[in-house]
């Protein structure tokens, strides 16, 4: 059983001449059923909740990047014998890699259901799939002057304020015990306190200033503490307390692709 | 021992993506590791590696190493082991001790070390 779901909040607007296209060829291939939508991540996760408990078999993101890293943060209510789907209704760096090109191809790879496996690691008490990014989200005095990282092992690294992200290596099976690659940056300008969070969020997280900024840092581990985390927000806006901890848990998780190497369900 | 400069060093590696503490960090505890290390932060504790170790200018380290190869280009006070080579170039500092197979120090280094080199290790 196919369900879908759809954030009203999502940038990937989809309007209703998309949408009865989308059902359509839903339905030629016998997957279609209505999308229910969530305006928030508590909203989606007391709706995978339901979901969880009437059998789905697979559950559907429709909508961007964004909205798929959502759902995978609130993956823990989801039964690890369930699928996740992905239906992009925009260019998506997500979708090509489970080489998925459109949202028709989508549709196609869901009525196929071939079924790729991958690791993904705790940030906390939620997941993400491939690459979570924390930042400063405000210059102030209320941000702490350093920040501590701390591995598996008993390494302590003592670091200025700067843009860290924590990637998921999972898929290159040379870093098996070490699956989390942690990257720290210079940070860059500082945003003003007189922008709105999404504003700050979206200038601190603009792809340009991501990969710029000297590197400080960049090690692998299974398991980071960060220390100093009170003022530090990620890619989807989520605060963070003092101290956080990231790759505590893992799961496996059945994603719908069109990659080689899969198998059938 | 030459004075023979040594190229190829891990910082000249385009896409470097072992383990690397710049020289805006402060790093305590052990490092195991099958890939290269560099070190050009301040850092008090052992490396252990399968690779190669480069200790950059502005590193201040203590303690042990045990690699590959080693490249000294900052401070290191301890023990350094290596399988196949150790190079303190001339702005670096040794004091303590260098064992490898062949060990090569540029002109200006700093050394108040024992130094071991020629054997199998």
């Amino acid at each position: 059983m196919y369900k879908y779901v759809q954030n009203s909040h999502s940038a990937a607007k989809i309007d209703e001449q998309l949408t009865t296209k989308i059902h359509t060829e839903l339905a030629k291939h016998r997957i279609d059923s209505q999308f229910m939508t969530f305006n928030s991540e508590k909203e989606l996760s007391a709706l995978l909740e339901t979901l969880g408990k009437s059998s789905a078999t697979t559950i559907v993101v429709v909508g961007d990047d964004y909205d798929f890293n959502i759902l995978i943060g609130t993956i823990g209510k989801i039964d690890s014998d369930t699928a996740i789907g992905y239906l992009p209704i925009v260019k998506s760096k997500i979708a090509k890699n489970l080489q998925i090109h459109s949202w028709l191809d989508a549709v196609r790879a869901l009525a196929q259901r071939k079924i790729t496996e991958k690791t993904i690691y705790s940030i906390a008490n939620r997941y993400f799939y491939d690459t979570i990014y924390l930042a400063a989200a405000e210059s102030n005095d209320s941000v702490p002057s350093t920040i501590k990282i701390r591995t598996e092992g008993n390494l302590e690294l003592t670091l200025p304020p700067a843009k860290i992200s924590f990637e998921n290596l999972n898929e290159d099976h040379y870093f098996n015990n070490a699956p989390i690659q942690v990257s720290a940056h210079e940070p860059g300008e500082a945003v003003t306190k007189k922008s709105s969070l999404k504003t700050k969020i979206i200038n601190i997280f603009d792809k340009k200033s991501l990969d710029q900024g000297k590197l400080l840092l960049s090690l692998h581990s299974k398991i980071f503490n960060l220390e100093g985390a009170d003022n530090l927000v990620d890619n989807f806006g989520r605060k963070y307390k003092n101290i956080v901890t990231i790759g505590k848990y893992n799961k496996k998780i059945r994603l719908i692709s069109k990659k080689t190497n899969q198998k059938s369900n | 021992m030459t004075s023979q400069s040594n190229k190829g060093h891990i910082s000249d590696l385009v896409g470097f993506s072992g383990f690397y503490i710049g020289a805006e960090v402060v790093a305590t505890g052990d490092i195991k590791s099958e890939e290269d290390v560099f070190v050009d932060g301040s850092y008090k504790g052992s490396i252990k590696t399968t690779g190669a170790v480069e200790i950059g200018k502005n590193a201040k380290m203590t303690g042990t190493i045990e690699a590959r190869s080693v490249v000294i280009e900052g401070q290191l006070k301890g023990a350094v082991v290596a399988v196949d080579s150790v190079y303190i170039a001339g702005c670096g500092e040794l004091s303590g001790s260098a064992e490898a197979k062949s060990i090569n120090i540029d002109t200006g280094a700093l050394l108040k070390a024992q130094i071991d080199s020629g054997k199998n290790v």
